[in-house]
């Protein structure tokens, strides 16, 4: 099996209030640059390329993509939704508006 | 519900993914995995000509939240992270754990304690053993005088 092609899913936590949501997940070995955090059309999808070879000694190591998708309500405003990507660690905030608008989230 | 899984998410399981490769990297890299607590944590062991390589996956763990003790061929990992809860939020889905772990490793081989390098980079530790050199035995020719 190409290790490429292997997907896994990442442990998620969501929150909320009436300002709208925060979800977080464990992405250890996810650097800013093979991330993508997308919002179309109401579905959120997260992908990580996960490298282990970090030091590029060990080629032969697997590298996979972390792949998740969420439905999220209508009332987010994508224009402001952030990420933050910390110590393997992703950070979104969602927060409530109209505005239904995809785009693609710039990662920090 | 607010947020919902879809199909790709239910057709992988986390957990059974971490003791999958754990079982198998353990197994390649030959190393006795001495009893340890439960954790999230994903370890992988491997093994080159000169060294031995350990990568330990620890989101959201602080460096000085990570503890490496070298102690003859046993190496001993320790590392614990909190998960917090926004103030003032509810819960809509939790699957991040908190940890507090304690792993002894024994290496199949000598290490230099000198050798050994530590680095933590998005969240993944890895540590570079190197290995002591093997002294070969040497053939010696002895000439008897006669």
């Amino acid at each position: 099996m190409n290790p490429r092609n292997r997907v896994e899913q990442m442990p998620v936590d969501v929150f909320g209030n009436d300002d709208g949501f925060v979800l977080v997940a464990d992405l250890p070995g996810v650097r800013v640059e093979d991330l993508t955090v997308e919002l179309d059309k109401g579905l959120l999808t997260v992908a990580g390329l996960r490298r282990l070879g970090l030091d590029g000694e060990n080629a032969e190591t697997p590298t996979f993509e972390y792949r998740r998708r969420f439905q999220v309500p209508d009332e987010i405003d994508g224009e402001r939704v952030a990420a933050r990507l910390e110590h393997g660690v992703l950070t979104v905030t969602l927060p409530k508006a109209e505005a239904h608008k995809p785009r693609r989230i710039p990662i920090s | 519900m607010l947020f919902r899984f879809d199909e790709i998410d239910r057709a992988f399981g986390w957990m059974n993914a971490v003791h999958h490769q754990l079982d198998r990297m353990l197994a390649q890299g030959g190393l006795a995995d001495l009893p340890r607590a439960d954790h999230q944590g994903r370890v992988t062991v491997e093994e080159t000509e000169g060294d031995f390589w350990l990568r330990a996956d620890l989101p959201g763990v602080r460096a000085e939240d990570v503890d490496l003790q070298l102690d003859g061929d046993v190496l001993t990992l320790s590392a614990r992270r909190a998960v917090e809860q926004p103030e003032g939020h509810r819960v809509h889905m939790q699957e991040r754990r908190p940890f507090e772990f304690t792993r002894a490793l024994k290496l199949p081989g000598a290490v230099d304690a000198d050798a050994v390098k530590a680095t933590f980079d998005a969240g993944v530790l890895t540590i570079r053993l190197g290995k002591r050199p093997v002294v070969q035995p040497r053939a010696i020719t002895v000439n008897v005088a006669r």
